[in-house]
């Protein structure tokens, strides 16, 4: 299926982007281990998520382990589509820039 | 966000955070797969042994699979069903398509009398299966993802 490119200014912020790039590589992933993969404090990354729970595209889930609760965050079906179809016009963009400098020569 | 170099330094980001996330579950796996392979080989064995083992070891495989696959999410910090990427997805698909007539054959020469000789048979392949099927996954996977093999 082709998707439609939509540029979406919640998942364009670099930390949101990094995280959604990281949810979209697997299906689940730890609240820690993507905040060590993108390098930011918990505040930063919770913040970050609640933007991403708010606008549906991101679902945490609690799961208790050793005594502790960790959380787990996953893309929802809408935080893929909206990923992907940011992605795509990211990739159109990058492409009119190759192009417009191609034909500037 | 306007200007295209920033696009392109976007599509960077997002292809340098894939790589690490999918470097970080698919790096040094043989501790998974050869666990899973024995595992996998027991459940559809299982299912051609004799009462009461045709439900004793399949109910015991399956839950040590469940318990392997929860203890590699924790490990790693991430968790793949094995059904995405695209291309990775299909080669789960025809895995598990083979897994499952192996197991039907399995239950299938039980009710027909085949004996314990065709459960060990299944177990081997069903062995060989699981371990082609989940290193050619990984492979696949990491390729998708543009990691080096």
């Amino acid at each position: 299926m082709i998707q439609v490119p939509v540029f979406d200014p919640v998942i364009h912020a670099p930390g949101r982007l990094q995280i959604c790039a990281m949810l979209s590589a697997v299906d689940q992933a730890e609240f820690a281990t993507v905040r060590d993969a993108i390098a930011v404090s918990d505040s930063v990354m919770s913040k970050h998520l609640k933007l991403l729970e708010d606008a549906g595209y991101v679902t945490l889930r609690k799961s208790p382990f050793n005594g502790r609760s960790r959380t787990w965050l996953a893309l929802t079906a809408n935080g893929r589509k909206a990923f992907t179809a940011h992605v795509a016009e990211l990739n159109r963009m990058a492409t009119t820039t190759f192009q417009s400098d191609v034909s500037s020569k | 966000m306007t200007d295209d170099q920033s696009a392109e330094n976007a599509l960077k980001s997002i292809h340098k955070t894939q790589a690490a996330a999918g470097d970080r579950f698919s790096r040094d796996t043989w501790s998974y797969d050869l666990p899973y392979s024995v595992l996998v080989a027991a459940f559809v064995g299982g299912l051609g042994l004799p009462v009461p083992f045709d439900l004793l070891v399949p109910i015991a495989a399956g839950g040590a699979l469940g318990g392997l696959a929860w203890g590699w999410a924790r490990k790693h910090g991430v968790w793949i069903s094995g059904t995405t990427p695209r291309r990775a997805r299909w080669v789960a698909a025809g895995l598990g398509i083979v897994i499952g007539a192996l197991a039907m054959a399995a239950m299938f020469a039980r009710i027909e009398g085949g004996g314990v000789v065709f459960s060990l048979a299944a177990a081997v392949a069903a062995f060989v299966a699981a371990l082609a099927g989940s290193r050619w996954w990984r492979a696949v996977y990491r390729r998708e993802m543009g990691l080096s093999a």
